[in-house]
């Protein structure tokens, strides 16, 4: 059962592989073709097992997708197929009936993952939380926000992606002094 | 012609053939599964030609298809001593 869909995945990467479109409904016209007639009844509903006085017969759905293009300078091509065992009949004497297969639980993708970690504020998208572009002050006018800011981040325990701070043009200490150990150090003559 | 091809090959590949499965005898039992293909393609293209300005290497094309399907039992027409009835092979999530 599990080569039969092995070998119908195998043609379907088979038929992929060549798919870099020359012409939008050109080519790929023959490999539908060929996708098409491989379609039987033989590949969703498996042969026979017996057992004793009992058979069962496994039938399952099969997913495809085939996505190509190409453009002047690059091509490029993907292709999936998804085989799911639904269930089996039962056969006993005249007896027919039905048992189903759990459905899989679907494994959530990364950019799905993320999306629900947003939704539950456990990551947070700060770009350019601060910026104060070519305002006038320096850097110990940031302590106050830089440490709420950081105070908030550590309290709600939440990972930040992005730039927290943009200093932009901000001007150093007035006093020009050199910036203690662990006070923020800024690039001199960054100007635009 | 292109669509036409793909109105030919619609009516030849997609027939009562095809959703309607080879018999299988099992004892005094015949089960005939019913099938449901469903299949999507579609391309598109473009083709900018070369501006008055523009050399002729700036001539520029692109081109895209998709294709997309899924096939499933729907159910089988189970032939016993006792009868002949349809079996649904499509689990209902509605409980």
């Amino acid at each position: 059962m599990k080569s039969k869909y092995a070998c119908l995945s195998a043609a379907l990467l088979l038929l992929g592989i060549p798919c870099r479109a020359q012409l939008p409904v050109g080519k790929p016209l023959g490999e539908y073709d060929k996708l098409v007639s491989q379609l039987k009844s033989s590949s969703l509903v498996g042969e026979p097992i017996r057992a004793g006085g009992t058979v069962i017969i496994p039938f399952a759905s099969v997913n495809f997708g085939l996505v190509g293009g190409d453009a002047k300078i690059a091509s490029g091509g993907g292709l999936s197929s998804k085989s799911v065992p639904l269930g089996f009949l039962v056969v006993e004497g005249d007896d027919v009936r039905v048992e189903f297969l759990s459905a899989p639980e679907d494994k959530p993708s990364v950019v799905r993952q993320l999306l629900q970690a947003i939704l539950d504020r456990k990551v947070v998208f700060i770009g350019n939380g601060l910026n104060i572009g070519n305002a006038d002050g320096n850097v110990q006018d940031l302590a106050p926000l830089i440490s709420s800011l950081a105070k908030l981040i550590a309290e709600a325990n939440i990972t930040t992606i992005g730039n927290a701070l943009n200093l932009g043009s901000v001007k150093p200490p007035k006093n020009n002094a050199a910036p203690t150990e662990g006070e923020p150090k800024l690039p001199q003559g960054n100007k635009p | 012609m292109a669509r036409a091809g793909m109105t030919q090959r619609l009516s030849h590949d997609l027939n009562v053939r095809t959703v309607i499965g080879d018999p299988i005898k099992v004892g005094s039992v015949t089960l005939i599964p019913i099938l449901m293909i469903d299949v999507k393609f579609g391309g598109a293209a473009t083709k900018v030609p070369s501006g008055a300005t523009a050399p002729q290497s700036a001539e520029s094309h692109a081109n895209l298809f998709y294709m997309s399907g899924e096939a499933r039992p729907l159910g089988v027409v189970a032939i016993t001593g006792k009868g002949t009835r349809f079996i649904n092979l499509v689990k209902s999530d509605a409980k």
